[in-house]
């Protein structure tokens, strides 16, 4: 029904109002539209980033929910999001990743995309870092320098004959569904998951300055090794770095990032597509205006 | 309040009656309309308990739990660890039982889950000045707070894990490192199903009052087949000797791998490194080797915890 509010409670107003009709099941906010319907929707209100009324600050940009092996996993700004990469000042992304293959030197690692252009440069990297168990890392030691398509910026962490090996997979989602077997084909089990790898790692997002920075990464790194089919060996592994790397001089592509891949050095290069990563990555940015 | 019955107002023959707040708010503030009719103007602003994904309507990142302790930890489920066998347990639990069940079913659905994150930080106090051995006890609950690794059909020898806490080796850090594990029993050895890990708080001969501390656990279950945890600690070190710095560790865990774990529909405790349920939460609990210097000790406490999800349709709650 219409309710005059200049009618009721001698009120001055003029703006007609039209009360609920049904009142909510729970507490809920009451929304007023332009024509002057107030209701209080059973709608969820729905935020994608934290924030002031006057700044943004992280913005969920993007999810990549990666079910079957890929040997180039790329994740970028959702194409529903009023961002650009050009508005980002600066990335945060949350990874966990397991791949298909063991490998020598076959490194996790990160690659900068404006669209479906690798805009890797040369970069300089310093990074200190600390590994348990007998595996060494290079969580951002000795980071990528390459260039152009397949280039990379940064190595996410070492597998080389640790954390790869995933033998078949039906999908990312087994694996959360089910305590999946290490692979026992006396016990009828089929599959074998035997590696993995997970953390977080900020990127800046600057056109002639770009660098990865050295704050604490967290990596944890499932190794997988057949002697840890026994009673006595774990099978873990732990890793964590200050680990940055940042450009120097002329860039080589001042394009934005608005996305990244992540890929394997041996699949990556384009050496074998039967390295790959499967996977979940989530992708915040911080807009450098409102 | 006065009462608007909106029936009675109008032509039209509306059903909801309403009542009105009977003064204005002092500021601008939110409306709210609750089931009994009641519109009120609040000073609590929409809150924000999950993230989606920019311009779409799909939940990633969801707030599952807030605990704050003022002064000391409060008692929890006797069923908790405790190293001293003390009768009230002190800590907390955080989890999923306080959301509502829409929540529950839509985004914590078995197997939705990819990693949990809980931050806490604190503070430690010594009620006689010398808080030795403090420790933090951490464990995987289910939906009904049940440790996780709690089943008592366990074969011997399995489904447990090194838990081992290392720490710098710095001389300016007073810490040589410390290994504790995640035992499957109370009393530490490898039979039972009784999971928990250790965070060390203070040192041997460690004497000081207060000292801050911070914690940061990554919880990711199930994935490649098994549970595993990693996490950061830091805390203030022996303030009786200010050349020292604050202690930090970090550690990670995941079971021992035999051959093969079976599904849970099998309902099989005998097979190897098996949770028996989908972790809901954790519970920290407090210990020391000490007795006097146990869970009253830690206050001001602040225990977050965060869950990622794979990325799921908006539900109403």
């Amino acid at each position: 029904m219409t309710v005059r509010t200049d009618k009721i409670q001698a009120l001055t107003g003029s703006a007609p109002l039209t009360l609920p009709k049904a009142l909510p099941t729970t507490k809920k906010n009451v929304k007023v539209d332009t024509s002057g319907n107030i209701t209080a929707p059973s709608t969820s209100v729905n935020f994608s980033s934290l924030g002031t009324a006057s700044e943004t600050g992280w913005v969920l940009l993007a999810v990549k929910d990666q079910q079957t092996f890929t040997t180039n996993f790329q994740i970028s700004i959702d194409d529903a999001s009023g961002y650009s990469g050009s508005d980002i000042y600066q990335y945060r992304l949350e990874w966990s990743l397991v791949s298909n293959r063991n490998g020598n030197s076959n490194h996790f690692v990160l690659s900068p995309m404006n669209g479906a252009t690798n805009i890797s440069q040369s970069m300089s990297g310093t990074a200190s870092g600390w590994s348990k168990v007998d595996v060494s890392w290079t969580g951002g030691v000795n980071s990528r320098n390459t260039t152009g398509t397949y280039g990379s910026e940064h190595f996410l962490c070492n597998t080389a004959t640790s954390v790869a090996g995933v033998n078949a997979m039906t999908n990312f989602d087994a694996m959360f569904s089910n305590p999946i077997p290490w692979s026992d084909s006396s016990a009828g089990e089929t599959a074998s998951y035997k590696g993995g790898a997970w953390g977080t790692t900020d990127y800046y997002n600057g056109a002639s300055n770009r660098m990865i920075p050295p704050v604490l990464e967290q990596v944890n790194v499932n190794r997988w090794n057949s002697s840890y089919n026994t009673s006595s060996n774990g099978g873990y592994n732990i890793c964590f770095a200050m680990a940055g790397v940042i450009k120097k001089g002329s860039v080589t592509n001042s394009s934005f990032a608005d996305g990244f891949t992540f890929s394997t050095t041996n699949g990556w290069d384009g050496n074998s597509s039967t390295y790959q990563l499967a996977g979940q990555v989530n992708m915040y940015g911080i807009p450098k205006t409102g | 309040m006065s009462t608007l019955a909106t029936n009675k107002l109008g032509t039209l023959a509306g059903t909801a009656d309403m009542s009105l707040p009977t003064t204005r708010p002092s500021q601008t503030l939110s409306g709210f309309l609750d089931s009994a009719g009641n519109l009120t103007f609040e000073d609590s602003p929409v809150k924000c308990e999950f993230l989606v994904i920019d311009g779409t309507t799909k939940v990633t990142k969801i707030l599952v739990d807030v605990n704050t302790q003022a002064k000391s930890l409060s008692p929890v489920s006797s069923a908790l660890y405790d190293d001293q066998n003390l009768d009230n347990v002190l800590g907390i639990e955080v989890g999923t039982w306080n959301l509502p069940e829409a929540v529950k079913s839509a985004y914590f659905q078995n197997g939705n889950v990819r990693w949990w994150d809980l931050q806490a930080n604190g503070s430690a106090q010594g009620e006689t000045g010398n808080l030795q051995y403090g420790k933090f006890n951490v464990q995987i609950l289910d939906d009904s707070k049940a440790p996780v690794l709690s089943g008592t059909t366990a074969t011997q020898g399995i489904a447990h894990s090194a838990w081992t806490v290392y720490g710098s080796a710095s001389n300016q850090i007073q810490q040589a490192g410390s290994n504790t594990y995640w035992y499957n029993t109370a009393d530490g050895s490898n039979s039972g199903n009784f999971g928990y890990g250790q965070y060390w708080l203070a040192n041997s001969g460690g004497n000081y009052v207060i000292a801050p501390w911070f914690l940061n656990i990554k919880l990711i279950p199930w994935m490649n087949g098994y549970w595993k945890i990693g996490g950061r600690y830091a805390s203030f070190g022996d303030v009786s000797n200010l050349s020292y710095g604050p202690r930090q560790s970090w550690g990670y865990t995941q079971p021992q791998m035999n051959s093969f774990v079976r599904a849970p529909a099998s309902g099989n405790y005998t097979d190897r490194a098996y949770m028996g349920s989908y972790p809901a939460g954790l519970a920290i609990t407090t210990g020391s080797s000490n007795a006097s210097n146990d869970g009253a000790s830690y206050s001001f406490a602040n225990f977050t915890l965060t869950a990622t999800i794979k990325p799921t349709t908006v539900v109403v709650a």
